[in-house]
């Protein structure tokens, strides 16, 4: 016993490259997606905090840019000088002037911007607790459901394909919400610290007993019952994630991720998923969480171009050069009509700034939808006004889209799901905004 | 296989279902901290407990982290997913290898249970005698009352990781006593330095008695 170089383990180990089609990291064993969908991915990015989606996607014209800059005296962003907002095409709004990397995939036709999403007017709560776990769960009003919406939806019949190994990824700490349910979602942040004796100090970069823990634990888990089985799925994870050397990988040229800063960790999480995305694991979903759009106060004048001294255009150039990044990433790999990624928070905030020079709890936000396939370029759905009579409780952007329609149209129009009465219970779709190309089904002889 | 009820054939207390009820995260986690006696309790704004917790949320089994009343699913299947298992392993490792406080005071006593088992003679300290005092301790039983868990294929295994060198081919004696010399063989088991770092891998032995299959099911 014990005389195992890594090379004879690792060879000996199921955990071959070629083998990969047979790992999962649960016990599901699921039916043939339909092919029609292929290999297509959504991302899920959560801005925690409720951003200020008003200061991201601003009027710049028309009737409501007065009540805008009237409202927000401090904060309103300039329509000229070095912090004007970026033109959205011949509309009346404009982009952040940090924001230039959504910007750039806005004109490129493949940033896709949706006004005035949230709650049901019935259901809106400006509680961050409330509001984030109804729209993770996906039941707006209702705490009956246990699961998150995505769960159901990988949950569906044919969505998760035979030999996906990697389904389900969360880039970061914990899993969302969104997924709870779904077991065999794998979290992941560190590559370097995903192993059962990770602490215990290294050799040459190497945890020290690394390949003796991993050895032992094939070894007690080698029988065949179900736990058996489940912890060698476990031990094969973590193989996976050294076997590929995930924690090596080189984005496609040009994709910059930011490497400093407060969005460091969201483009090391952001490229985590271009990694996975790109090793045919079978991906269908990955969430992604950005925190720190909670800004009560100090939110940042919008004069202000330093970067360092306002902390909304802060955060947001950091969004915006992830997203840039990733698309620009998935894009260099061909992958950019495979992947769609939605950018969705809690809710808005006040249209009137606060006497901190922040902005408080609202409801009404825009939501983001990025992709090769995405129509972009353009806005969808109906922005409220902001003039007297037009704002929600006289306080915020008025809901005019459920949330849940901008999700249901990603859930079968780019992943091909066909039980959105389990991804959204008791929700009537209305039909698709139009975020995306038909589904190529119906547009054959079949129509 | 669900086992809610605690009553009558069927039921957890059924001897029949011995072994068929799996341990959840926040279950496997909390039976570790008990087997390696630890006394910890997780406070606000404690970095040590904050380390605790950023490793265990992962786990999928974060406390009140479901939405009542449900609670948690009880269907053990739900729980047999790589993810549950890696970061509840990764936590129960954490512990045993956090040192704290200005003297570093491990915040699991593995080396001074070791030392209080077995006498200070480093003839005692063999893999097989600590392996065995290990399990006897971690499942609190033992197969045989005089042999212990020796003969066992989880007694093998688990003395085989403290017999194995770090990741290389360099393998111990399970009947030889670490540090009882000759020359070449005289740091003893509290010591960590090169080549054998043997209070990290007793430790790490430890771990391997927690991670097994008999310690992950109830």
């Amino acid at each position: 016993m014990g005389n195992l170089t890594r090379r004879a383990f690792l060879k000996g180990s199921t955990l071959c490259l070629t083998a990969l089609g047979g790992l999962k990291l649960g016990l599901h064993a699921n039916p043939a997606r339909a092919a029609w969908s292929g290999e297509r991915f959504l991302v899920y990015v959560y801005l925690r905090g409720g951003i200020d989606g008003l200061n991201l996607v601003c009027p710049i014209a028309g009737p409501d840019r007065a009540p805008y800059e009237q409202r927000r005296p401090n904060i309103h962003l300039r329509t000229t000088g070095t912090t004007a907002a970026l033109p959205l095409g011949s509309t009346n709004f404009g982009l952040n002037f940090a924001a230039t990397g959504l910007h750039e995939l806005y004109g490129q036709g493949k940033l896709a911007i949706v006004h005035g999403t949230g709650f049901p007017i019935g259901q809106i709560t400006r509680s961050h607790f409330d509001a984030q776990d109804y729209m993770e769960h996906g039941t707006p009003g209702s705490s009956s459901i246990g699961s998150g919406w995505l769960a159901r939806h990988l949950g569906g019949s044919g969505q998760v394909p035979d030999g996906a190994v990697i389904p389900a990824f969360s880039a970061g700490s914990s899993a969302p919400a969104s997924l709870l349910g779904r077991r065999d979602t794998m979290v992941l942040d560190d590559p370097n610290s995903y192993h059962p004796n990770a602490n215990n100090g290294n050799v040459d970069g190497v945890p020290r007993y690394k390949l003796s823990t991993m050895m032992t634990m094939r070894y007690l888990y080698q029988g065949s019952g179900d736990l058996d089985l489940a912890g060698t799925g476990a031990i094969e994870t973590v193989e996976l994630v050294d076997t590929l050397n995930i924690a090596n990988y080189t984005p496609s040229p040009g994709a910059n991720y930011p490497s400093t800063g407060v969005a460091a960790t969201l483009g090391s999480q952001a490229k985590l998923i271009a990694n996975i995305a790109k090793r045919g694991l079978g991906l269908q979903v990955a969430t992604l969480d950005y925190g720190g759009w909670d800004t009560h106060e100090n939110q940042g004048d919008g004069s202000q171009g330093d970067l360092n001294q306002n902390q909304y255009a802060n955060r947001v150039a950091g969004l915006s050069q992830t997203l840039h990044a990733f698309y620009t990433d998935l894009a260099g790999a061909g992958m950019a009509g495979r992947m769609v990624v939605v950018v969705h928070s809690e809710f808005g905030r006040r249209v009137r700034e606060n006497a901190n020079k922040g902005t408080d709890h609202g409801s009404a936000n825009p939501m983001l939808v990025l992709g090769g396939r995405v129509r972009g370029g353009q806005l969808y759905g109906t922005f409220g006004g902001l003039q007297d009579g037009q704002l929600f409780q006289n306080e915020d952007v008025m809901t005019t889209t459920d949330f849940r329609q901008v999700l249901a149209e990603v859930a079968t129009g780019h992943l091909g799901s066909t039980e959105l009465g389990t991804v959204f219970p008791g929700y009537a779709y209305p039909g698709p905004l139009g975020l995306l190309p038909g589904d190529p089904i119906f547009a054959s002889s079949f129509e | 296989m669900v086992l809610l009820h605690d009553g009558g054939p069927g039921s957890f207390r059924d001897l029949g279902n011995f072994g068929n009820k799996t341990k959840k995260p926040f279950e496997a986690v909390v039976s570790a901290l008990r087997a390696v006696n630890v006394d910890f309790t997780v406070r606000r704004n404690d970095s040590a407990s904050d380390g605790f917790m950023d490793r265990f949320r992962r786990s999928g089994h974060r406390p009140f982290d479901w939405r009542a009343p449900d609670g948690f699913p009880d269907h053990t299947s739900y729980w047999m997913g790589g993810g549950a298992y890696v970061h509840a392993w990764r936590t129960v490792d954490w512990v045993l290898d956090q040192n704290l406080g200005a003297d570093q005071t491990p915040l699991a006593p593995v080396l001074s249970l070791t030392l209080g088992e077995f006498s200070a003679a480093p003839a005692d300290h063999t893999p097989n005698n600590l392996t065995n005092f290990w399990l006897a301790r971690a499942f609190d039983w033992a197969p045989n009352g005089t042999t212990g868990w020796r003969g066992t294929e989880l007694h093998y295994q688990v003395a085989s990781f403290m017999c194995r060198n770090t990741d290389t081919v360099t393998y111990f004696g399970p009947d030889v006593g670490i540090g009882n010399g000759p020359a070449g063989n005289t740091a003893g088991i509290g010591t960590d330095s090169g080549p054998n770092y043997w209070h990290s891998r007793l430790r790490g032995m430890v771990d391997c008695a927690l991670f097994s299959p008999q310690f992950m099911v109830r």
